[in-house]
């Protein structure tokens, strides 16, 4: 559903992509790993057109949308959680959830998706007039996949959503990306902790300087040492 | 008569303090929101009465068209501004933005004097009958028409802004950009919207000054400067603090002009603004490091 060919891209003109082909299909759960700097979260940002791509094509469900708008991509149903939350911090948590689905104007629509959102993270709901500021880390961190969700995606980009996170909550977030894959969300996964990715995803690139240097199932991944070894430091 | 001579000063300051609150409340907007220090506020505003007095006195439009017609002409000038310069220095530091809108504002200013001349201009408003007599105290329907109106405009800016999906989006694009962008909100369209509101509404209040006093282009420079003492008394950022700071400055000037002396009445808000933030370093409602929201 997601395809990207020979993609560079970076800041100014320094590319920090330089040329990066992958795919994600239909109901997929797909993690990109690779050590600091490899071009995961840039890879994200090219996506959803943060940055624009200097050459290659990214198209989603056949459509062409390397040279999209943010709001374009949002619409073709990508939703992308970013690194670090990122949620409004003078804003109260409803308020969060509600801009997640700016570009749904059916009201109906947004407070049913609210709904769905308060049941994966009660707390959230208990939570709702408080400014997201106010949060905690953990609770920051759903917030900000609960505002990604808000759009109804068809692919979630999640960039690090462990980060932060304490064993518990960490065990959380991987169920409620479990939960949004079994209703047939794809989900494109950059993620420090290996074993957390390799336990969500089905399949796996490594990306390092910019390049793919793997393409491969988990499973074969986890038995892949020197791999491992090479690029994920274990 | 000491009392019925302090509630006329008060009442005095009260308009004044309207004027000063609605040019605050649209330089907050642009500041707090958008981080822009427009010194080119002054001339705008002093360009709403100007255009009003235009179509008031020669066109012989009546106030209630006037007052639409110039907002929408404020409003596309906003967006011009915003798009033609602001735009292109979104990612820039704010010492050169800054530079830009003084460059504006003398731009604007000396537009106006080759345009309409150096001679104060009135805003015909139609209220020339008798004043109103509340007890001693005297108030002219103009000024009433210019309190009714800053109060309508401001209570109508914070709903647009707390309680309406444009105004959520205005915070969220502020507060935290990429998130914004991420959600699908226009962000280009965002920054010409605010940019817009700022500088409709430092026409209103100047349109207002022009209905009760007068307007000449070197108010300009003088309003652009307490505007943003008033802003800085208020708290920068907190839009609450722009109406609040105007007021109190309207008032402190009327109160000192009346009782004491008028010769330094504009060096009344400043000593209010060094005081004030002595106790209060981030302004009566700025929370620190607190911005709009």
């Amino acid at each position: 559903m997601l395809e990207l060919q020979g993609v560079r891209s970076g800041y100014g003109a320094v590319n920090i992509l330089q040329g990066v082909s992958l795919k994600v299909g239909e109901g997929e759960v797909v993690a990109l790993l690779g050590p600091n700097g490899a071009g995961k979260t840039t890879t994200l940002r090219t996506i959803s057109a943060l940055l624009r791509p200097q050459a290659g094509s990214i198209t989603f469900q056949g459509q062409a949308i390397g040279r999209a708008r943010p709001e374009g991509v949002v619409r073709q149903g990508i939703a992308h959680c970013p690194e670090e939350r990122k949620v409004w911090p003078r804003m109260t948590v409803a308020e969060n959830l509600e801009l997640g689905a700016y570009t749904v104007s059916d009201r109906a629509m947004i407070r049913a998706r609210m709904e769905e959102v308060f049941e994966s993270f009660p707390v959230l709901r208990e939570r709702r007039t408080e400014y997201a500021g106010r949060l905690s880390g953990g609770q920051q961190q759903m917030l900000a996949v609960g505002r990604a969700l808000m759009s109804a995606p068809k692919l979630l980009l999640l960039d690090e959503p462990s980060l932060g996170l304490s064993p518990v909550l960490m065990q959380q977030v991987a169920g409620i990306i479990r939960a949004v894959h079994a209703r047939g969300v794809s989900v494109l996964l950059v993620e420090q902790n290996i074993s957390l990715a390799l336990s969500l995803a089905s399949r796996a690139y490594v990306l390092s300087s910019g390049r793919v240097v793997a393409d491969s199932p988990t499973r074969a991944l986890k038995a892949d040492k020197a791999l491992l070894q090479a690029y994920l430091g274990g | 008569m000491l009392l019925s001579d302090f509630l006329q000063f008060a009442l005095n300051g009260l308009v004044t303090g309207c004027f000063y609150a609605l040019t605050a409340l649209g330089l907050s907007l642009v500041f707090g929101l958008m981080n822009i220090v427009n010194f080119a506020h002054g001339a705008l505003f002093v360009l709403g009465g100007m255009l009003a007095s235009v179509a008031t006195e020669r066109l012989g439009l009546p106030l209630w068209a006037a007052i639409p017609a110039v907002l929408a002409i404020m409003w596309g000038l906003g967006v011009v501004i915003e798009a033609g310069l602001l735009a292109r220095m979104r990612d820039a530091h704010i010492l050169p933005v800054t530079l830009v809108t003084i460059g504006l504002s003398v731009f604007l200013v000396n537009t106006m004097l080759m345009l309409f001349g150096t001679e104060p201009k009135n805003v015909k408003t139609g209220l020339e009958g008798a004043p109103i007599f509340l007890g001693d105290v005297i108030i002219s329907q103009s000024r009433i028409l210019a309190i009714g109106v800053s109060v309508v405009a401001i209570i109508a800016t914070w709903l647009l802004i707390s309680h309406t999906r444009a105004g959520r989006a205005m915070r969220a694009v502020f507060q935290q950009p990429e998130a914004a962008a991420l959600a699908g909100i226009p962000i280009a369209r965002i920054h010409s919207f605010t940019f817009a509101l700022g500088t409709t509404l430092a026409g209103l209040a100047g349109i207002l000054l022009g209905a009760v006093f007068v307007v000449d282009p070197s108010r300009a420079e003088p309003a652009a400067v307490k505007a943003f003492v008033v802003i800085i008394l208020g708290g920068i950022g907190s839009l609450p603090g722009a109406v609040l700071g105007g007021l109190l400055l309207g008032l402190a000037e009327s109160l000192w002009g009346g009782f004491v002396s008028t010769g330094y009445m504009d060096a009344v808000g400043f000593v209010l603004v060094i005081a004030i933030l002595l106790f209060r370093p981030s302004g009566l409602l700025g929370a620190p490091a607190s911005r709009v929201g």
